[in-house]
């Protein structure tokens, strides 16, 4: 059960040189890159830094018994145990499908890996400093502890997720009580 | 605390390599006499050795390897011709430099028996320039001695001696120059740390010199380090050639005084020892060159992962094959002929991994005897502590992780188990009260048990200590094994009310804690005042286990065989149901706790009827429970994978594993699901 990295991974546009807005002196010395991915109807964005590799969704995940819902099991990534967090579920979206599209993002923090599933992965962006937006209280539906920010992306709202957060061990010993 | 117990191990490692080199390189001297590369590399292997030797304070392998390097210069210079008669020379010379460094790097014994050899081979080696004294230079009578004296010196210093800028070792170093020197450190003078001042000199020496100069020449040398409270004596030990045994073995014997923590007058040594002189001393035996080679553990570890990779694949090996005979049967065979081949090449490659990484359980049974010693002088108890089976070997992680619990049970033993000397005569038991520590082998996994003759745990008292705490419900009347289970609670005995129950539990949980977290298991068995025993159930090895794989429902799991007691399908008529105890089954008189682990994991869909699916029975502490199962899949080594790291902590799984198909499968925590 080997993962090849996703197919769409190729068509990135990294660089859009279309875009004559685009600030090539960014890409390395300002800023920060951001991999955006749709999840629902929105647009999230992720720090690149974060982002270890993107593979497709597997053919088996192994449940974890007595686990919340959104904890979809453990997968087998080239020897390492991981286990995977199914976002929509994690930010209780009501319909949504897994369908080719669907990838699971292996995020990385510190030394703890965990892949996560959203509904498609979009772009690499750079986004300046002063893009960025404080992100109102109840800008979104998610909990704003775990909103880093918000940033306009040609007209587009794009919500920086704060990963070490929606990951942070009192949480998810929270969620375990819940269950 | 003498300079030759000192040397750095790297350097016993150079040692040995260059020595075997020196040896390689002779014999090539002997095929070809001329070859200037073969001592160009002996000089420089000699030359080597001779540094390193003299940087680690080894200074009769230094004196030695320079006279011998000096050889090696005239063969160089081309002043002196390479014969086989030199090459078998310098070989010996080689053997016994071997023999300089043996005593060190073997068992410990004191350098200084072998010094009088190494005079004689110096002797030898000395005499090799000129090619016509060559002859006589086998036997050692023959060449000439000059008459050298032995003296010995004690130098206390000023304690403001480095304040002065004075610096001991200049001294050192020209009493060197003098004769061959052994020098000894007394620490017996430093402060305790309170008192310490690191700009005081609190060490002194004894030195003893064997040297051709006049006493008189060393006092010139001493009189520049003379300060105002100084006292440095010098004492010529008259001993003619013959009884510079005498001297040595005095030497030696101070040493191992010195080392045992007293200082001694060397001379009333001398005379001491005289009386006890057992004939001549014998050649000193050559050891062979270690076979050994130091590797950190770091590289195992990856060798280990590797391993068990390969463990992983095999398993992938094995399920292909049932593809591959469904497709062509005699391919098929073929394959699985390979496939069991290299199946018993893995396990073998597996278990030698394994070995490497074993060390004897007795490495941490040793600190314990002085733990129990000084434990005993300050409580005024008396305690016998006996080892057994101090050879068996575990796991260097495992070893490492079991030694603080190990301690802990120890000086429960000591603190609350054992009674006091007047207590246990008036109850007619030996005063001395034995503790026993020991170790073995059982099928895949190791034991070890920590056993003391004292006043065991009395189930009362926890019982009654159990209600009080509220841990125990009033109506709910435990079995004695559950009670004694108690101890492990957590928090149990740190109330004060507790301390008057014989105490033990301080910490058990922890200790409890610690053994499953290695996938192993804690059993007490007690005789109230005869004595209590915690017996440790601990697997080989962290990275692979052995284990059941089972299936509840659709899922499979693993179960760490060394937990396993049994299995069976039971009758119907063996299921009893109690009130309060919930379900039971009865296997031959023992009604052991039914457990389905469907309901524990949430599974759906499982068989509910114990006699439709299967019963394992599992070893938890002292109790057995039966878990009820679908199925057993199969039975096979696992290759553990932590999963702490990532993010989730999942209660009642120790760890996953990996299956030949690649899926995940969770390793059971048979602990947490029964707690």
């Amino acid at each position: 059960m080997d993962f090849q990295p996703h197919h769409m991974l190729g068509n990135f546009n990294l660089l859009d040189d279309e875009d004559e807005n685009f600030d090539y002196q960014l890409l390395h010395h300002n800023g920060e890159q951001w991999l955006t991915f749709r999840l629902g109807k929105e647009t999230y964005g992720l720090d690149i830094l974060q982002v270890r590799e993107l593979i497709s969704y597997p053919d088996s995940i192994t449940r974890v018994p007595r686990m919340p819902s959104f904890l979809l099991g453990m997968i087998n990534l080239r020897g390492m145990v991981l286990p995977i967090m199914d976002l929509r579920k994690r930010f209780e979206m009501s319909d949504f499908e897994t369908g080719p599209f669907t990838v699971i993002i292996i995020v990385q923090i510190k030394s703890k890996v965990i892949g996560v599933v959203v509904d498609s992965v979009v772009d690499v962006v750079n986004l300046q400093n002063d893009n960025l937006l404080e992100a109102p209280d109840e800008s979104t539906d998610l909990d704003a502890k775990f909103v880093k920010g918000l940033a306009n992306l040609r007209g587009e709202m794009v919500i920086l997720l704060d990963l070490e957060q929606l990951l942070a061990p009192e949480e998810l010993e929270q969620l375990n009580m819940l269950r | 605390m003498n300079f030759e117990a000192l040397p750095a191990d790297e350097f016993l490692e150079e040692a040995q390599e260059l020595l075997q080199e020196i040896e390689e390189s002779l014999l090539l001297l002997e095929e070809d006499p001329v070859d200037q590369n073969v001592i160009q590399r002996l000089f420089r292997s000699a030359h080597t050795l001779k540094g390193g030797a003299a940087m680690v304070g080894l200074s009769d392998l230094a004196n030695y390897a320079h006279e011998f390097e000096a050889i090696l210069s005239q063969l160089r210079s081309g002043t002196l011709t390479s014969t086989p008669e030199i090459v078998s020379v310098l070989l010996k010379g080689k053997d016994n430099l071997s023999a300089l460094l043996n005593p060190i790097v073997g068992n410990s014994t004191s350098s200084s028996t072998h010094s009088t050899n190494e005079n004689q081979s110096t002797d030898q080696l000395t005499d090799i320039p000129s090619q016509q004294e060559f002859q006589k230079s086998d036997s050692k009578q023959d060449s000439p001695r000059i008459q050298k004296d032995v003296y010995l010196l004690h130098l206390h210093f000023d304690q403001n001696f480095l304040e002065q800028g004075q610096e001991p070792l200049l001294l050192f170093r020209q009493l060197e120059e003098f004769g061959e020197t052994t020098v000894i450190v007394h620490t017996s003078l430093i402060p305790p740390w309170t008192e310490f001042d690191p700009q005081k000199l609190y060490l002194w020496w004894s030195i003893k010199l064997v040297t051709e100069k006049e006493a008189e020449e060393i006092d010139e040398l001493l009189e520049f380090y003379r300060g105002k409270e100084s006292e440095l004596l010098i004492e010529k030990v008259e001993t003619p050639a013959e009884e510079e045994k005498e001297v040595q073995e005095a030497h030696q014997n101070m040493l191992q005084q010195i080392s045992a923590g007293e200082s001694v007058d060397p001379l009333t040594f001398a005379e001491s020892t005289k009386t006890e002189d057992e004939g001549p001393q014998e050649a000193v035996e050559i050891p062979k060159v270690s076979q050994t080679i130091r590797v950190p553990v770091s590289r195992l570890d990856r060798l280990q992962n590797l391993v068990s990779e390969t463990v992983i694949r095999q398993a992938r090996l094995l399920s292909l094959n049932e593809a591959i005979q469904a497709t062509d049967d005699q391919l098929g065979e073929q394959f699985l002929q390979f496939v069991e081949d290299n199946e018993q090449a893995v396990r073998e490659l597996q278990d030698q991994i394994q070995q490497v990484r074993m060390v004897p359980v007795g490495t941490i049974f040793s600190p314990m005897k002085r733990v129990v010693r000084e434990f005993a002088t300050r409580h005024q108890k008396q305690i016998k502590l006996e080892i057994y089976g101090a050879e068996t070997e575990l796991d260097k992680t495992i070893t490492e992780q079991i030694q603080g619990p190990l301690m802990h049970l120890l000086r429960n033993a000591m603190d609350h188990g054992l009674e006091a000397p007047e207590q246990r005569r008036e109850i007619g038991k030996n005063p001395i009260g034995t503790i026993t520590l020991q170790a073995s082998h059982q099928a895949g996994f190791v034991v070890v048990e920590v056993k003391d003759d004292g006043r065991g745990l009395d189930p009362d008292k926890i019982l009654a200590a159990g209600r009080r705490l509220g841990i125990v419900a009033e109506d709910h009347h435990p079995s004695e094994q559950e009670v004694l289970q108690l101890i492990f609670q957590p928090g149990f005995t740190t109330t004060r009310e507790v301390t008057d129950v014989s105490g033990r539990g301080v910490g058990m949980d922890a200790v409890k804690k610690d053994i499953e977290a290695l996938l192993g298991n804690i059993e007490i068995s007690s005789q109230l005042g005869h004595g209590t025993t915690m017996k440790l159930k601990l697997p080989l090895s962290l990275a692979i286990i052995e284990g059941m794989l089972v299936r509840v429902g659709i899922e499979t799991f693993v179960l760490p065989l060394l937990l396993v007691t049994e299995t069976l399908r039971p009758l119907p008529k063996q299921l009893k149901r109690f009130k309060n105890r919930g379900e039971l089954i009865d296997i031959r008189g023992q009604y052991l706790p039914l457990v389905r682990l469907h309901q524990h994991l949430n599974i759906e869909n499982a068989i509910e009827q114990p006699e439709e699916g299967l019963i394992i029975v599992v070893q938890q502490g002292s109790q057995n429970y039966c878990l009820l199962v679908d199925n057993i899949e199969d039975q096979l080594p696992v290759v553990i994978k932590s999963l702490e790291e990532h993010f989730v902590h999942i209660p009642g799984i120790a760890g996953a594993t990996i299956l030949g198909d690649g899926s995940v499968c969770f390793i059971l925590d048979v602990a947490a699901i029964l707690n």
